[in-house]
């Protein structure tokens, strides 16, 4: 092997197994649910689709080398209805739909209720800012055929969780027969720190109707401070050879109030986050624009 | 519940094909990305849009024997508009960042002279760099060369010698002795 060779951060071989661990299935999953081959080639990033309301029917193949293990526990029963304190299911037609009663609940409560049905389905509510409740983040299954789908929301659509009435919801449909897994978005409780979120100027998240892109950090920390939040801040440096950029967290930085402003994203409930860059650039580093 | 026009699509042979193909090249395509890539972030997002155009581009897949070579070009095009700054932001799933960090973790002991190969190196223009990583870390030769670079196989002769030569004065420049890199090796 030469030098150069050994300048690779990794070797294909040293990845071996990658295809069939859970980033590649989620992502996978993540893809397939864009409707295919419709679109020039990189005009839209497969977040704007993903992010809404779901049902999709499943097909197992080779690359989903996760079979679910059917354990004797697991025989067909005719239950049409189950409940503990976090969910309720009940066979509604040709499919179950789960009510999630409490989604802050330890998740085990809600694998049992889906296994009291037969159903191997695992679900993670995850803390996601206002706008984003509600949606399936991501979804992932194996082992499934044809007529298996999976699918969810809030229902009624477009409810707001919290308020009477509203749930968020999965649907299974009836005699499911692989593995599935859903990743839901819930309110996130305070401290906790968003998992999926809205641009911070949208409608209903916490810098409604405020354009930071390209504003100076003062400009956006005053309103932010003025609207009572707190501000963290993720620096983009630009690499030294002028071609790309990196990310960093650190907050022990210095950030003045002369930097500029690229993206505000909810941070946590009450905190943005701002993009932030020390020198003026012409194109916006994170939409490229 | 609402059902989406696009869900009659999933039946489609289409989507067998590409996730077939996607786990014959899903490791191929990390690496790829991994090496170029200075963050597990980075390289997450240049795996999903890779992936991704490819879905979108499922009817003109190419035969088996060549979709690695097309989606190390695809990967190729989505890399150097990452470097033009045009970052598109990908919703990664945190598995996927979670697979990437572990495999971060992993760095390989570097040298001193490693460290001066290393500078000699980035100090190539991108194109040169892509060309001698495609031939190192890829292992292509010539023809897959020229469909990765969709140029002729004559042309990929000439830019390869080039980019030797001109990798070979760098390192001159950066001290070290040019015969112990065995740069050529196809």
């Amino acid at each position: 092997m030469n030098e150069l060779r050994q300048l690779a951060r990794v070797r294909d071989e040293q990845l071996a197994g990658q295809a069939s661990g859970a980033g590649a299935r989620a992502l996978l999953a993540a893809i397939v649910v864009e409707d295919p081959g419709t679109e020039d080639a990189g005009s839209r990033a497969p977040r704007s689709r993903r992010t809404r309301r779901l049902v999709v029917g499943l097909v197992a193949t080779a690359a989903l080398a996760i079979v679910a293990v059917m354990g004797p526990t697991l025989l067909e029963r005719d239950a049409t209805s189950y409940a503990n304190a976090a969910i309720d299911i009940e066979l509604r037609g040709d499919e179950y739909v789960a009510r999630i009663k409490d989604p802050f609940a330890d998740h085990a409560l809600y694998a049992e209720a889906f296994q009291a049905m037969s159903l191997d389905i695992g679900m993670e509510l995850i803390p996601a800012s206002p706008t984003q409740v509600g949606n399936i983040v991501r979804m992932g299954f194996a082992g499934t055929t044809m007529a298996d789908t999976l699918g969810g929301g809030l229902e009624p659509e477009g409810c707001t969780i919290g308020h009477e009435g509203c749930f968020l919801t999965v649907t299974v449909s009836k005699g499911f027969k692989g593995r599935g897994v859903f990743y839901l978005a819930r309110p996130a409780k305070p401290g906790e720190r968003y998992q999926a979120s809205g641009e911070a100027g949208r409608k209903g998240e916490m810098l409604e109707g405020y354009d930071a892109d390209g504003r100076t950090v003062g400009k956006v920390a005053a309103e932010a401070h003025r609207r009572g939040l707190r501000v963290v801040f993720q620096i983009i440096e630009p690499h030294p050879d002028g071609h790309g950029f990196s990310l960093s967290r650190d907050q022990s930085a210095k950030v003045g109030d002369h930097w500029y402003v690229w993206a505000a994203e909810p941070e946590q409930v009450g905190t943005v986050r701002l993009l932030v860059t020390e020198k003026h650039l012409r194109n916006n580093p994170v939409t490229g624009k | 519940m609402r059902r989406p026009p696009w869900e009659s699509l999933v039946g489609d042979d289409r989507r067998r094909r590409f996730e077939a193909m996607y786990a014959q090249t899903y490791e191929p395509i990390l690496g790829y990305a991994m090496r170029r890539c200075a963050s597990p972030e980075d390289a997450a997002d240049a795996v999903a849009e890779t992936f991704a155009i490819a879905w979108r581009r499922v009817d003109v897949l190419p035969p088996d024997a060549e979709t690695r070579l097309w989606l190390y070009g695809i990967a190729r095009n989505v890399l150097a508009n990452h470097r033009r700054g045009r970052v598109r932001r990908q919703s990664r799933s945190v598995e996927l960042d979670a697979d990437l960090a572990d495999l971060y973790a992993y760095s390989p002991e570097g040298s001193v002279e490693l460290g001066a190969i290393a500078q000699a190196f980035k100090e190539l223009h991108e194109d040169d760099r892509e060309l001698l990583s495609l031939v190192a870390w890829e292992g292509l030769d010539h023809a897959q060369l020229a469909k990765v670079l969709d140029c002729s196989r004559n042309a990929v002769r000439i830019r390869l010698h080039r980019a030797r030569k001109r990798f070979a004065k760098a390192l001159a420049r950066a001290g070290v002795s040019v015969n112990r890199v065995t740069v050529e090796s196809i």
